[in-house]
């Protein structure tokens, strides 16, 4: 504890371990939130070359299908949870206060306890693939009553460690949102607010609204597990089909959760290097409201197959189909943005345009499985790998690499190799193209997913894909290496205060590196 | 300027937490409501059918289906595979079950009858599935079902299914 002295002037960071357990520092937090994410994302990483490398060649290999199944499941758990989630809280951390005015977060010591469940959580979840029965097999989906009945016995360390990630999701959420609320800069009303905050406004109030709904149905299956209930048991009187509806009344939306912020990266990014302010910003508003909004009415989408009647695959296959008109509204602003701007194509401006054409592939092929009768051909197989892996790798992505790219001068005052950015941005764009684009093939050929084997004729796409896995994973390590001599290495040329040509936005009003403490006075907003 | 308290805020995910489980009850009912999932068939006594006129011969085929388990270990399996239901008139079938274990084990059959929207028009007078049933060692056992057509099934009802799956329910939840 700093005592009133000591807090005067040369206020700052405790030193060593400590200031990190016991920080209460947006910025510091932040900081943490995205070390974690790129923690998991190498683990889930490593996962991921698991799988790909037992699918390289047809036939058994390298692992036996039980463990294939425990890697797809953590792969997804972890890339979901652990990797793009955080990467966006700890965004949210940096930018929303420097973005609002504000000197910190509304509730700081809550923001601590928020990231530091997080390393129990997975610590947690990692652990159960040293157990006896192996990990969590059921895919990240955990449809009961494979994961009740013939669950592996970790299930259980599965089921405490999403209590315990929804409660930091929750509590963040909560933050974020008192902050925005409470805390912009005289000046800044709602309709001034930067793209990022809008976006993640949003972001955290579906985060309130279903992170709740799924601590309810892995409670559920704890009852079900250990109590004797039965609430997804058909003997005593539950229903294996309401488990998927209730999981999929979550789930739906926390896809929109993984993808709004990322709108409002790119809105930022291709606005700045497109030397235009951003075309359509009220339209923006609206179209991510109305994409967060619809998104509570569309779950059955996910379970076109289970016997739903007419009706109700018609109106899920129309409201799912409804999304696309918004979502069409934000990438014709960013088209719209772009056009006649002077651009420029440094690194996050490589991103951002890569997620708006990658997305858009993404987008398409939802739409296609949203056409119900198409998706009892479509479901369950690689087409749908393709497509979730489309909107989630180069779009969610690719949104917080362009986003640490672009905030990263700001954050540490030093730039990063732009020659580095560039060999880091094609081989990713070359090598997650070859990764999930035959994905498309082979789920239309009726290439199943979540299988350690397969047929013969899908061999050849398989290994290609499996190349793609390769380059992209690999190339990543580019990233941490610009990221690390950026900052803890000590390259790079100065920052500049603004950093790029006349970006928009308070946090660029800041000196470069941000100071540890920013805006104690409220800036005014005109 | 008002200030948002993250106390009211936090009411939300409170609230949402609840509603995760009122999805349970709700489930239930739109089913109900809805016909869908084949459960809502409906239950009488053997006077009120007694009571049906069943002169007017509005008939049609219930087919009976049998589901023991995914290995297959259990016989189960229906006397007949189709009856001819008519209003008035009562069923009494059964189907039969083989214990393949040599210890007693306790049994908790689940129907469902499709097509749904018609489930109601199903009138079970008598139904193994009621209650848990307890099937002694390798004994072979006959599990009784008396049913009839609803008087007021309209015309287009010619067709129904009943299906059965067995569960083992020592404890509730035990799978096979």
């Amino acid at each position: 504890m700093s005592t009133a002295h000591d807090t005067h002037e040369h206020h700052g960071p405790d030193k060593g371990f400590k200031r990190w357990l016991y920080t209460t520092n947006h910025k510091d937090i932040g900081t943490m939130y995205l070390l974690l994410a790129l923690g998991s994302l190498l683990i889930g990483g490593i996962m991921a070359f698991v799988i790909r490398a037992e699918l390289f060649q047809p036939g058994l290999q390298l692992v036996d299908p039980n463990f294939f199944n425990q890697m797809t499941t953590m792969h997804g758990l972890i890339m979901v949870f652990g990797a793009i989630m955080p990467a966006f809280v700890g965004l949210a951390n940096w930018l929303v206060p420097m973005m609002i005015g504000a000197p910190d977060m509304a509730l700081p010591r809550i923001n601590n306890w928020s990231f530091w469940l997080l390393p129990f959580a997975f610590g947690m979840l990692i652990s159960t693939l040293f157990m006896e029965g192996g990990a969590p097999n059921f895919g990240w989906t955990f449809y009961a009553p494979l994961s009740t009945d013939y669950a592996p016995p970790s299930v259980t360390f599965f089921i405490f460690s999403v209590h315990l990630m929804g409660i930091s999701s929750i509590m963040g959420a909560v933050n974020v949102i008192v902050t925005i609320f409470n805390m912009r800069a005289p000046g800044m009303t709602f309709m001034k607010m930067p793209l990022f905050v809008w976006t993640w406004l949003i972001t955290a109030f579906l985060l309130i609204a279903v992170m709740p709904v799924l601590a309810g149905v892995v409670t559920m299956m704890l009852m079900d597990i250990h109590f004797g209930t039965s609430f997804f048991n058909a003997a005593g009187g539950g229903d294996p089909v309401m488990f998927q509806h209730v999981f999929w009344f979550f789930g739906h939306p926390e896809v929109y959760i993984m993808i709004l912020p990322a709108f409002g990266i790119v809105s930022h990014i291709i606005s700045t290097f497109s030397r235009k302010p951003l075309f359509g910003y009220t339209s923006m508003v609206w179209a991510t409201a109305s994409i967060a909004l619809l998104s509570f009415v569309v779950w059955a989408h996910h379970m076109f197959t289970v016997g739903l009647p007419l009706v109700g695959e018609l109106f899920f296959m129309y409201s799912t189909m409804l999304i696309a008109v918004p979502t069409g509204v934000k990438v014709f602003n960013w088209v719209t943005t772009m056009f006649k701007g002077s651009m420029t194509f440094e690194t996050p401006m490589l991103f951002a345009i890569a997620f708006v054409v990658l997305f858009t592939i993404g987008g398409l092929s939802g739409l296609m499985l949203a056409i119900a009768p198409a998706d009892f051909q479509y479901h369950d197989t690689y087409f749908v790998v393709a497509h979730f892996h489309y909107v989630l790798v180069p779009g969610a992505l690719f949104s917080i690499l362009a986003a640490v790219y672009y905030w990263l001068p700001k954050w540490c005052g030093r730039m990063y190799s732009e020659t580095l950015g560039k060999w880091h941005f094609w081989l990713s764009f070359i090598g997650v193209n070859i990764t999930f684009f035959p994905m498309h093939f082979i789920g239309l050929a009726g290439m199943p997913r979540r299988i350690p084997d397969y047929a013969l004729q899908f061999a050849d796409f398989n290994a290609i894909v499996s190349v793609g896995a390769f380059i992209f994973g690999m190339s990543q390590l580019i990233f941490i290496y610009n990221v690390w001599r950026t900052t803890l290495g000590g390259k790079g040329e100065q920052a500049t205060d603004q950093v790029w040509e006349k970006p928009e936005g308070l946090e660029w009003q800041i000196p470069s590196p941000a100071p540890y403490h920013t805006f104690q006075e409220p800036p005014v907003v005109k | 300027m008002k200030k948002l308290s993250p106390w009211k805020i936090s009411l939300i995910p409170i609230a949402m937490f609840g509603f995760g489980f009122a999805l349970v009850p709700l489930y239930d009912i739109f089913c109900e409501v809805t016909g869908l999932n084949g459960k809502n068939f409906s239950i009488a006594n053997a006077e009120q059918v007694s009571q049906v006129d069943s002169s007017e011969g509005r008939t049609a085929k219930l087919q009976f289906l049998a589901d023991a388990d995914s290995r297959d270990l259990w016989q189960f399996k229906p006397e007949n595979k189709t009856l001819n239901l008519q209003a008035g008139n009562l069923i009494t079938t059964y189907y039969e079950l083989t214990n393949p274990y040599d210890y007693p084990v306790t049994i908790q059959a689940v129907p469902s009858v499709a097509p749904g929207e018609w489930a109601e028009y199903l009138v079970k007078i008598e139904c193994f599935c009621f209650t848990q049933q307890v099937v002694p060692a390798n004994a072979n056992i006959k599990l009784p079902l008396q049913v009839t057509l609803s008087a007021k099934a309209p015309a287009e009802v010619n067709h129904l299914s009943l299906s059965y799956r067995l569960y083992q329910s020592e404890t509730l939840g035990g799978a096979f």
